[in-house]
């Protein structure tokens, strides 16, 4: 990898400020008054982190195999409350929001749609939300 | 008809704890955002630092962040951010060292932008009242740096080219008048871990931009194109654009 090199010019101001760390993170992670393809960028990010807590999280549950059929039972009692369940409805919309904007991002890093990469955020969320609406119906009634 | 507007600055120098002051003035809702930092620095408060020189969107030297977002306030009105009574926050651009007050170190920019043969100098026929052998340059992109500080890549990653460089590449590659070698050695810069594939499509930096330059669509078709020359690669076949051309 060539690293852009730095001119003398640049150096020129000994008391220059670096940013604040929280500033930085503030200004990375901050979609207010942005347009809604930062939106995006923030929704994969969060839904991202969030699905691979869930992984581990799976994992977790799985392993509870281990201690027998018993804690087991225990464990799938304990799927159908009211909480885990809303727990369901928020993976679901995760994944949904991640997979659909990642094929927006797919598709226009690919150049293609690249001039409509907004509308199809609203399509594609439109989406997301329709059918998460199916699914958390399906998931409170089945 | 004035409004009173207040006008919340951050300020910093070298040294010294970085603050907030404000300052209520009365100005006219058509004038420009810079109309009212010049109304601060001139009855106010003569220390704020701050840049400008064209006052129409030609220099790009005056950009800042105003409520959360970058402006060039040279061409922005008062009545098109706030109400009458209402606050103008003014930072300095993200993702850049502050030298004082709103001014920030562009070097490394500008650094970033030489590489990618940018500003293009471009011979052209004088105008009557220039004599021969002036130069003018023609390019939409004023390096005003707003795409950088809107960029949530730049504010994690400063090797990161960024999308001004990165559209000036794409620039420079599609110039009939760029030597193979040219395209080549921007190719290589373009192509790697910190160029085109660092980008995560955020597009603010479309947003932003004043110029409608559009980097987050350049960097898309920067992309198309690596991707097109993978796959010439794999059919041995040369790469597009570049040194064949």
């Amino acid at each position: 990898m060539t690293t852009p090199p730095t001119t003398e010019e640049s150096k020129a101001y000994p008391g220059q400020s670096p940013r604040p760390r929280e500033r930085k993170a503030v200004a990375w992670i901050n979609p207010f008054k942005r347009d809604a393809s930062y939106w995006g960028f923030v929704l994969n990010r969060v839904a991202g982190l969030g699905l691979v807590l869930y992984l581990f999280l799976h994992m977790f549950a799985i392993s509870l195999l281990l201690r027998g059929e018993a804690g087991w039972d225990a464990f799938i009692d304990l799927t159908t409350s009211p909480v885990f369940l809303t727990l369901d409805v928020i993976l679901i919309a995760g994944i949904l929001g991640h997979g659909l904007n990642g094929l927006r991002v797919a598709l226009i890093g690919s150049g293609v749609l690249v001039r409509w990469q907004r509308q199809l955020f609203y399509v594609l969320m439109t989406i997301a939300v329709v059918l998460l609406v199916v699914a958390g119906i399906l998931v409170f009634t089945i | 008809m004035t409004w009173k507007v207040t006008y919340r600055i951050d300020r910093y120098r070298p040294g010294e704890e970085s603050r907030t002051d404000s300052f209520d003035i009365e100005i006219e809702p058509h004038r420009t955002i810079l109309d009212g930092i010049e109304k601060v620095w001139a009855l106010h408060d003569r220390t704020l630092a701050f840049r400008h020189a064209c006052h129409h969107a030609s220099c790009g030297s005056c950009a800042f962040v105003t409520n959360g977002v970058e402006v060039l306030p040279c061409i922005v009105e008062i009545q098109d951010v706030v109400e009458n009574g209402g606050e103008i926050h003014c930072e300095p651009l993200y993702h850049f060292p502050i030298v004082a007050d709103l001014v920030v170190d562009m070097g490394d920019f500008f650094d970033k932008m030489r590489l990618m043969e940018m500003p293009i100098i471009t011979p052209t026929d004088p105008l009557p009242d220039q004599p021969p052998g002036e130069y003018n340059r023609y390019e939409n992109c004023i390096e005003c740096g707003m795409c950088m500080s809107a960029c949530p890549i730049v504010a994690t990653n400063p090797n990161y080219l960024g999308p001004a460089p990165l559209a000036a590449a794409l620039r420079t590659i599609k110039r009939p008048d760029s030597s193979p070698e040219e395209k080549a050695r921007v190719w290589e810069l373009v192509d790697s871990e910190d160029g085109l594939w660092r980008c995560h499509v955020a597009m603010e930096c479309t947003a932003v931009c004043p110029s409608d330059v559009d980097p987050g669509g350049k960097i898309m078709e920067l992309r198309r194109m690596a991707t097109v020359n993978r796959i010439r690669s794999l059919l041995g076949m040369k790469p597009k654009h570049l040194v064949s051309e």
